[in-house]
This record gives C-alpha cells, sequence and structure tokens, in this order.
C-alpha cells in the first residue's frame, strides 16, 4: 500500500463514524419522508399504506390552506426577525458602550432564550386574553375598551410577532454583541484618523464587519422562526380564520391530529425544499464576500 | 486480579440474593391486595381523573398493594402511543385510557371485555346505560367507563332568576337569556363556548348539529339516535352542507353576538374559568369540570349554578354529547397479565374509587349508586343533574360517532368555521368546502 | 506643512497613574522627529494626544500655534499608521488607501489618480484588488503608509510602524520611510525603542522614560552629550559602563586606584557638583597590562565580534564594557589596567544628572 492511499483509508476509517451518523440522523429521515410523501399513508385508516405517485403534491397545488400558511409564516418570518433584528442590533450596541450596570442587565436580558417556548407561549396567552389578561387590564385602565390581541386578525399576528420578539431579540442582541466586543478597537481609530465621522464609521466600518454575525443570525432566526409552532399552539390555533396558521402549525394538524402522514409529508418535504431554495438566495445575495 | 473481581462480584450477588429473601418475606402481606405486590402499567390521559389519581398516588399504590406505573400523557400524545404500542409484538401497557369518540379508531387492538365479565360474573348495570352500551361494538365490551361524562350547559340560577328567566331548553331560550343579561348585568356576557380555532370549535359544532338531531356522516337513524354499534362504508359519507349543518352554523354566527370577549380563541378550560369567575351566565361544559368552581370557595359561581341538557333545536329532542375515558386492555398484552389487569380495571372503576374521585377535584360518576350519594350530590351539584339526564334518555355519544376519521371531520369544520366566525367566509362557503374535505378524506380512505 | 508644539502636556489615567507628565516638545515644520523610550514610558501616550485618539488631561497642544486640544481626531489632518497596521478587513487594498479621500467627498478620479500613484510609489500595485488578510506583513505597512500619505495631511504619527517586522523588512523600510519623508517632507512624529531605528530615520530624537521628556537632541548629542544616567544608560548599542567610588579633588579625578587629571572645564563643573558616578563608553576605555597607568580590572569574559570584541571586566568600581580591536585581546581571568581619554568621561552628580550638561 502506498503511503498515499493509506493516509485516504485512514482518513476514511476516522470519517465513516461523522457520515453515519450524518446518514442516520438527517439524510435518512428526510428520505422517508420524500418516501412517505409519495404514499396514501393514514394512522387513522384501516387501510394499510400504498402508493400515491404525486398525489399528495397535487393535492398541494389546489389547496388555498396550504398557499395561505405559505402566506403567513412568510409574513411572520419578516415581521419578527426584521423587529429582532432591529431591536437587537441596537440593544447589542447599548450594552457595548461601558455604562455601569450593563453587565447584570445584559445577563438578565438572557432569561426569555432560557424559557420554553411552551411556557412563552402560555405566559403571552394569558397576558393577551381578553378576558382576564394583564394587558387587556392596563388597557381598561387607560379608559380604552379591551383589544381583540389574539381574536382579531392583524391583532394577532402582531401579537404572535410579540411573543417571538420578546423571546428571541436577546438571542439577536447575544450574537452581535459577542461579534461587537470581538472587533479590533484600532480599526476605529484608523477610521478616525482617516477622517470619517462617528456615523461614516457605523456605516462604513462597523456594519460591514458585522455582516458574517449579522448574516449568521438572520439565518439562524429565519429558519428558527419557520418552524415555530409553540406559540401557535398556545395563542392562536392558528385563528382567527386562518390569519396565524403558519405552515408549521397545519403539518402538525395534518400529520399528528387528522393522523394524515402522507400529505403531512409531502407539505413537509415541500418545506424543506423552500426553506433550502431560500437560504441559498440569501447567502448568494447577501453574504457573497467578493465585492465592495 | 481477575480472580479477586470476580470473587468480588459472587459476594455482591449473594448480598442480592438475600436482600431478595427480606422482601420475599416481606410479601405475604399483600396478598389479599389487588395487585399482591406487582405492577400494573396504566397509559391514561392529562384529564382530571387520571390527574387525581396522581395526586393520590401514594395512598393509591398502598391501597392496591404494588406499584402503580401511571404515564399520563397529553390527548394527541396519548392517542399516538396508543397508535404505535399497538404496533409492537407485546403491549408496553396493561391498560390505556380511551375516549369514547376513539373506539372506532382503535377497535381492532383493544380486547373483548365479556368473556372475562363472564368469568368474573362482573355485573355493569349500576353504570349509565350509555356509559356502559358506549363501548360496545359488535357485541363486544371494548371498556368500562371510568369518567364519562356528557357535554352540558351550566347557568348562573342566581342571575336567571335576578331576571325572570327559566333554565335555558332551546337555542332560542339560549340567545334570548344571552341577550338579556347581557344587556343588564354589567361585566357579565352570555354565553361561554368552544369557539377556539381547530379541536375545539369544530367539536362544538358536531355537538350542536346533534341538537338538530343530526350526526356529521350519514349514520344509520334508530328513532330519534343512531346505530353506533355497527358503522358501514355506506354509513361514511358526510351529512355536513345539509339543513341542519346550515341551522348550526347559524346558532353559532347568532351565540357570537352573546358571547364574552376573545370568544374567537376560548376553549375547554377558559369557558369555565370565565364562567366560574362571573364572565358569562352560561357555558356549555364537560360536567366533570364543574369542580372547577363547585370545589373553588372563592368562585362567585359556586353553589349559584343549574344544569341542563345541552339546548336543542326547536322540535328537537335534547341531547348531550357523552364523551370521556373508559379503561380498556390492548389486544397485544401479555397473556399471562390479562387477569390482573382485569383486576385492576374492577378496582379504579368500583363504586369506591368513583366516589373517592369526587374528593380530589373529578365530579364524575357513571355510576346510578354513587350518584345517589348525598355526600357526593353535595360536592358536585353536577352528579344527580348528569343522573336525571341520564336517566331521562338526554344523553348520547352519536354526535361524535366512533370512526377513524372523527378527527378529519372536527379539524375540517374546526378551521372553516373559524373563517365564519372570524368574517372571513360566509357559512354556506364553509360549509361546502368542509363537506368536500371530508368527502374527499373518506374516498381517499377507499370507503366508497 | 505644520509646526507643531506640546506645552505642559500631562495625562492621567482615572486610576491615578501618570502616563505623561508636565511634557514640552516641539516639533519644526518638516522635521522628523523619534520618541524613543523603553515600553510604558509614555511615548505612545503622548502621540494618541496628539492625534486625538485620547484626550488631554492638562497643557496645551499647539498645530501651527492653534490649541487642538477638545478637537476631534478627524478636525486635526493628521494621518497616523499603526504598529498593527490597522487596515479595514472587509475592503480590498484599494479602499484602504482611499478611505481618506472619500471621507473627505474627493472626486472618484481623483481618487483614482492618486491611490495609483501612491500605490506606485509604495510598489503595491499589484495588491490592490487583495484584501489585507491575504498580505504580508510587510505589505500590509506598505498599504498603511499608503494610506496615511495618501494626502497630505499637516501631520505624520507613526506608532511603531515596524514593530512586528523582521529584521530585514524593519531595515528596509525605515529607509523607505526616510526616503518617503524626505520627498514629501511632511512633519512627522515617530515612536520606537529601537535606537537604530530612531537614529536611521529621524532628524531629531527626544528620549522619554517613566512619562517625563528626558533629553531632545540628534543621535550624536544624545550619545556623547547625555543629560542624565538614564540617556547614558539607554542610548548606545553598545552599554555604557557606569563605575562608582569616584571622587574630586584638585583638579583631579580619582576612579577606585585610578587618577585622571580633568580639563577647566570638567574640573570647575566638579567643583560645583561633586560626581558620584562616572559613565565611560565601551569604545573610550584603553586597555593596558598591569603595570600601566589606570583602573585596575580583571577581564572576565572576552566576545569577539569580528572585527572587534566585547570584554567584560570586574572592577573595584563596578563591572565594565569595553569594546576592543581584534588585536591585543587579553585572555579571560588575566588582570589589566583600563585607561580613559579624561575628555571622554560623563561625569554624573549624586542625582544622576550630568554635571557638565545640566541645562543645554
Amino acid at each position: 500500500m502506498s503511503q498515499k492511499s493509506e493516509a485516504r483509508w485512514t482518513a476514511t476509517v476516522l470519517v465513516s463514524p461523522a457520515v453515519l451518523v450524518l446518514v442516520l440522523l438527517n439524510i435518512f429521515p428526510i428520505a422517508f419522508a420524500v418516501y412517505i410523501s409519495l404514499r396514501h399513508w393514514s394512522l387513522a385508516s384501516p387501510n394499510p399504506p400504498r402508493f400515491a405517485g404525486d398525489f399528495n403534491f397535487a393535492e398541494l397545488l389546489v389547496d388555498d390552506r396550504f398557499f395561505n400558511s405559505l402566506w403567513v409564516s412568510g409574513t411572520f418570518v419578516t415581521l419578527g426577525v426584521v423587529i429582532q433584528l432591529l431591536l437587537g442590533f441596537a440593544l447589542a450596541f447599548v450594552f457595548n458602550s461601558k455604562l455601569r450596570g450593563l453587565d447584570t442587565l445584559r445577563r438578565l436580558s438572557l432569561l426569555p432564550i432560557m424559557t420554553m417556548p411552551l411556557v412563552v407561549g402560555l405566559v403571552w396567552f394569558y397576558m393577551l386574553n381578553e378576558n382576564f389578561g394583564v394587558i387587556n387590564w392596563f388597557v381598561t385602565l387607560f379608559g380604552s375598551e379591551r383589544l381583540p390581541f389574539l381574536t382579531e386578525r392583524t391583532l394577532a399576528m402582531l401579537s404572535i410577532v410579540l411573543a417571538d420578539v420578546w423571546q428571541w431579540t436577546p438571542f439577536v442582541t447575544l450574537v452581535i454583541f459577542a461579534a461587537l466586543q470581538s472587533l479590533p478597537e484600532y480599526v476605529f481609530e484608523a477610521g478616525r484618523m482617516d477622517g470619517l465621522t462617528e456615523r461614516e464609521i457605523f456605516f462604513r466600518i462597523t456594519l460591514p464587519m458585522l455582516r458574517p454575525a449579522i448574516i449568521v443570525v438572520l439565518i439562524i432566526r429565519a429558519i428558527d422562526a419557520f418552524r415555530m409552532i409553540e406559540l401557535i399552539f398556545m395563542m392562536t390555533k392558528g385563528g382567527p380564520g386562518g390569519a396565524t396558521e403558519v405552515l408549521p402549525w397545519y403539518i402538525y394538524t395534518t400529520g399528528f391530529l387528522s393522523l394524515d402522514l402522507g400529505y403531512a409529508a409531502a407539505m413537509a418535504v415541500t418545506m424543506i425544499i423552500l426553506v433550502t431554495l431560500a437560504a441559498q438566495v440569501f447567502v448568494r445575495q447577501i453574504a457573497d464576500p467578493g465585492k465592495n | 486480579m481477575l480472580h479477586f473481581n470476580s470473587s468480588n462480584r459472587l459476594r455482591h450477588l449473594a448480598l442480592a440474593a438475600g436482600a431478595v429473601g427480606v422482601l420475599g418475606a416481606a410479601t405475604p402481606a399483600l396478598a389479599d391486595t389487588v395487585l399482591e405486590g406487582e405492577t400494573i402499567r396504566i397509559l391514561g390521559i392529562g384529564d382530571p381523573v387520571f390527574q387525581v389519581m396522581q395526586k393520590i398516588h401514594g395512598e393509591l399504590e398502598e391501597m392496591a398493594g404494588g406499584t402503580v406505573q401511571l404515564d399520563v400523557r397529553p390527548f394527541d400524545v396519548l392517542r399516538q402511543q396508543v397508535l404505535l404500542n399497538a404496533q409492537n409484538d407485546l403491549s408496553n401497557y396493561d391498560l390505556i385510557a380511551v375516549d369514547l369518540p376513539q373506539f372506532g379508531e382503535y377497535m381492532s387492538f383493544l380486547t373483548d371485555l365479556n368473556p372475562l365479565i363472564e368469568a368474573n360474573g362482573y355485573d355493569g348495570s349500576d353504570f349509565h346505560d350509555v356509559a356502559w352500551t358506549g363501548a360496545q361494538f359488535d357485541g363486544a365490551q371494548l371498556g368500562v367507563p371510568l369518567q364519562p361524562h356528557p357535554e352540558i350547559m351550566a347557568y348562573r340560577s342566581d342571575i336567571f332568576e335576578k331576571y325572570g328567566l327559566d333554565a335555558p331548553q332551546t337555542h332560542a331560550d339560549v340567545l334570548a337569556a344571552g341577550a338579556t343579561i347581557q344587556a343588564n348585568e354589567p361585566g357579565m356576557s352570555g354565553v361561554c363556548w368552544n369557539a377556539a380555532r381547530g379541536t375545539a370549535l369544530g367539536q362544538t359544532f358536531i355537538m350542536n348539529m346533534g341538537d338538530f338531531g343530526a350526526a356529521p356522516i350519514d349514520m344509520e337513524k334508530i328513532g330519534d339516535d343512531f346505530n353506533m354499534g355497527n358503522i358501514q362504508p355506506e354509513n361514511m359519507r358526510p351529512t355536513i352542507d345539509t339543513e341542519a349543518g346550515a341551522g348550526t352554523a347559524a346558532y353559532l354566527e347568532a351565540l357570537m353576538d352573546v358571547s364574552p370577549p376573545g370568544i374567537l380563541n376560548m376553549a375547554w378550560d377558559e369557558r369555565v374559568r370565565v364562567f366560574a369567575q362571573g364572565g358569562c351566565a352560561m357555558t356549555y361544559i364537560w360536567s366533570g369540570r364543574s369542580a372547577i368552581y363547585e370545589l373553588d370557595e372563592s368562585a362567585p359561581a359556586r353553589g349559584n349554578v343549574g344544569y341542563v341538557p345541552h339546548p336543542s333545536a326547536d322540535g328537537s329532542p335534547n341531547r348531550s354529547t357523552l364523551g370521556g375515558w373508559y379503561l380498556s386492555i390492548p389486544t397485544n398484552i401479555d397473556p399471562d397479565r390479562v387477569d390482573l389487569a382485569w383486576k385492576v380495571i374492577e378496582w379504579l372503576t368500583s363504586a369506591d374509587m368513583i366516589a373517592e374521585y369526587t374528593k380530589h377535584g373529578n365530579c364524575v360518576s357513571p355510576r346510578k349508586s354513587v350518584s345517589q350519594d348525598a355526600e357526593v350530590a353535595a360536592r358536585c351539584p353536577s352528579i344527580p343533574a348528569v343522573d336525571q339526564m341520564s336517566a331521562d334518555g338526554f344523553i348520547a355519544g352519536w354526535q361524535r360517532p366512533p370512526v377513524p376519521e372523527i378527527q378529519k371531520i372536527v379539524d375540517a369544520l374546526g378551521t372553516e368555521m373559524h373563517q365564519v366566525l372570524s368574517g372571513d367566509k360566509s357559512s354556506a362557503d364553509a360549509l361546502a368546502e368542509a363537506h368536500r374535505l371530508v368527502d374527499r378524506e373518506m374516498q381517499k380512505a377507499g370507503y366508497y | 506643512m505644520a509646526h507643531v508644539e506640546l506645552k505642559s502636556v500631562t495625562k492621567t489615567y482615572p486610576n491615578g497613574a501618570v502616563a505623561v507628565n508636565d511634557l514640552n516638545l516641539e516639533i519644526a515644520t518638516g522635521e522628523f522627529l523619534c520618541v524613543l523610550g523603553p515600553s510604558g514610558c509614555g511615548k505612545s501616550s503622548t502621540l494618541r494626544m496628539i492625534a486625538g485618539l485620547e484626550e488631554i488631561s492638562h497643557g496645551q497642544i499647539l498645530i501651527d500655534g492653534q490649541n487642538v486640544v477638545g478637537k476631534p481626531a478627524r478636525e486635526r489632518d493628521i494621518a497616523m499608521v499603526f504598529e498593527n497596521y490597522a487596515l479595514y478587513p472587509h475592503l480590498n487594498v484599494f479602499n484602504n488607501v482611499a478611505m481618506p479621500l472619500v471621507a473627505r467627498r474627493t472626486d472618484k478620479q481623483e481618487i483614482n489618480d492618486r491611490v495609483t500613484r501612491i500605490a506606485e510609489m509604495l510598489d503595491i500595485t499589484e495588491h490592490l484588488e487583495k484584501r489585507p488578510g491575504k498580505l504580508s506583513g510587510g505589505q500590509r505597512q506598505r498599504v498603511s503608509l499608503a494610506r496615511a500619505m495618501i494626502r497630505r495631511p499637516a501631520m505624520f504619527l507613526m506608532d511603531e510602524p515596524l514593530g512586528h517586522l523582521e529584521e530585514y523588512l524593519r531595515i528596509e523600510l525605515r529607509r523607505e520611510i526616510r526616503a518617503l519623508h524626505e520627498s514629501t517632507g511632511g512633519t512627522t512624529c515617530y515612536i520606537t525603542h529601537d535606537q537604530q531605528e530612531a537614529a536611521a530615520v529621524s532628524d531629531r530624537i527626544a528620549v522619554m522614560s517613566a512619562g517625563e521628556l528626558q533629553q531632545v537632541g540628534t543621535m550624536h548629542d544624545l550619545i556623547n552629550k547625555p543629560v542624565n544616567r538614564f540617556v547614558a544608560e539607554f542610548v548606545g548599542e553598545t552599554p555604557i559602563s557606569i563605575l562608582e567610588d569616584v571622587s574630586f579633588a584638585d583638579g583631579r579625578l580619582t576612579i577606585g586606584d585610578y587618577a585622571i587629571g580633568l580639563n577647566e572645564q570638567a574640573a570647575a563643573a566638579c567643583a560645583a557638583t561633586p560626581p558620584a558616578t562616572v559613565g565611560i563608553r565601551p569604545a573610550d576605555f584603553v586597555l593596558g597590562d598591569a603595570d600601566a597607568t589606570g583602573l585596575s580590572a580583571v577581564a572576565e569574559s572576552v566576545q569577539p565580534m569580528g572585527e572587534t570584541a566585547i570584554v567584560l571586566c570586574k572592577t573595584a568600581c563596578g563591572p565594565a564594557t569595553v569594546l576592543l580591536d581584534q588585536v591585543d585581546l587579553p585572555s579571560e581571568g588575566e588582570s589589566v589596567r583600563l585607561a580613559v581619554d579624561p575628555d571622554n568621561l560623563h561625569l554624573f552628580g549624586p542625582d544622576g544628572l550630568n554635571i557638565m550638561y545640566q541645562g543645554s
């Protein structure tokens, strides 16, 4: 055995456990989901699963509820992530300033991340509830009518976004803050010496240097938000009408309540494809480090 | 070294054996208990009755003289676990909790209890008829009632008296009383009910459709009721886009005007709590949940509540939907454990135990003997009321047909009707769409 | 080009540490001044205060007669080169170099022309499209220099610009920096702890220690007329020997067992302030054998260094470092005598000040 092929063999042996884990935990489930999506497979049905061809996917194309849930998901992800990013960014800068007491505040601000999403949903459900919610109590204190936070189309969406923002803004802050802390001081000094104003330093130096962190946090949050189901489960069940029915909730009700695994898998597969495509386009468009 | 190690291990074994011997010597005292030192494995639901069992778990094991392994799951998880457990060669549980409408779905993997009933000379006649026969399919008894209770109407007798109103018997009564009270009683709305999207509203729809004497699928009608014990493929056609369906939708739309704020997000727990605190004059309620205010001394509703059967549409008989939990034995249970499982069923559904549960927040009694117990009645006023409804034949289970597709029907209705109540869709369109969805599902399942 | 003057500049940190104390310094228009000192002597703080990167606690900084204290860096018209280059990692070389012009809203065509010109001057044309991460240390510092020189600021500040480079690059770049200075004629303040570098690039050198300015002058001045023991010991390629046990009487100076007659000027100075120590540069020692006149010493080690050799001697007055030609080297352990030309003596008083040049 030549030295080179021996090295290659060693590499193969060393890498194979990781590959195996990847195949077992990632590739197999996805492949199996594709397999299920091509079959009539209902746990509730007495009939055994049978091949369905593209039936489930053809069904998707004429399913208004599916398109509605896509639209709702898109709205939720866009609104939520944009607000989290702006707010998280601003907070990161506040925490980065060397004011006293901010360290404690910064640590406290991480609490929402550590809370279970289901609990967050429950807490906001109670706070926004129209009959005994504390927020509506405040609203009535100011002489206003109680607001239908969870039962009016726009307000319900905003309420879900609010809960998500409450929980995940600290995460954005954490990442941006860490990135800010790792920016070398001398670059800012160079900027000042080169005659840039504070504003120009922010836009020409700080922001571009934070770009990798921003992109990472954006992708993580967008994908995460796209999968969000707990808040819907606790707060609106997708209502009113279908105003807050995000795709994962539709998939959940189809797969786990109606037990129509085939159709749910078809939706899940479509969702994976859409998310992957979106992430790709996104990464190419925004993350391309080439041009300035 | 090796030698030393193995001799050491031997010594441990000897010690362990000694310990077993000591334990063994202690067991004879348990010989006349239900479990005789054995372990029973129960898969339960996070509903009041099983929560009570969890609460008194220590006493329960003491009474049983063995280990009670009680796994309590939320509704959806329980269903998945039951379905998955059914695929095992040997069941992981001796007993499983089955909701009344689930029998259709689980039928093929539940043990027929009749041979056990005969062998043990068991008498089921103390149970309410509808509760006992609700678990009968093709002559097989698939479960024993543990916590079956109907969805009925609870109303504030004090408030009704104040405005000179009679107990609501019909939809019209409900709407009229609701309007009167809402207009005159500050901070109090008319009716609390399940209008949250999905399962909650879907169930409301079919139960209220039952008020019209109609079921969501085309079952065989027997008198005022339907034949649930023998549902054939041709009975699976939806009957949603019908006059009864339209009537139901119209009633729900009318209810919106006498409902509390946030009704579109209200479900099981919340409607009772809002009612308990005086937010509504009436509420639709699973009778067992009345414990929420009957056992809460600070609740304004406590002691001021009257119970009537589900109000009917004009001209139809009153029918309250029976639901709730049974104990069943899966068919893939280890044959050696069947007798033990049966003994535990007998014990957990005994009159003593049913009475015991009422002490801890489960206001349900499917047994006539318990329902007539004055102490129980004082604790849970809904129990004698339900007992009377049962005697009057006002309770039925066909509103939620025990077919595997029931959840799909409920989901389709709960989703479509929510759009109607939110003002996004006409009820005609929603009914047609729900009908179409269910029809498609039935065809997909190959019934016709 | 500007004339810069520091008046009683003091920098005190919040914890009470005094980084720079009452510093007075003038940099003439077009002058290349080096601030030389050991690390922690306050030279960087001084530079950063001139730059406007650090606040000044007390005193004035005048640029062309105008006090700039309180003005932000960008209003001081100063360019700076950092020890760690401080290039913008997210921009390519072209954009790094162009930044000072971009900040001043220069038009595109002119930016192009000037970047092209300066890139040629500094030999970085081929790297213009690359990001700093792809460049070697020497290339990065050239980019940094180009960025500083892209416009004509009132003043250049260079903070140990060659500190991170390898020896051969340092020598090459210090020559280039000097050449650039000669071609641009910009007022420059340059910080280093390397005296050879200071000598190579600058017109004058300011020596700092412990936050205080010690002496300003040419390298020649510092070597031959150090104002105090610190400067004498800090400056010089091979360290000066400081001998104790010194006394003065009747125009003669006695160092241990060696007595020398002083010239008139030195004698007068000694009469005014009796010397405590005497400093002698290694090359100024004259080595004689045991019978000759001079301070008796024992050659402890002999280190040949090509054409010269360093002999470390032990004397009753302390160790002495002697630089010799490679002829007649003593053998190790041999007793010798160390003599010196009286004109080459550096006489320090008990306070360490040079009693002859104090106040000059």
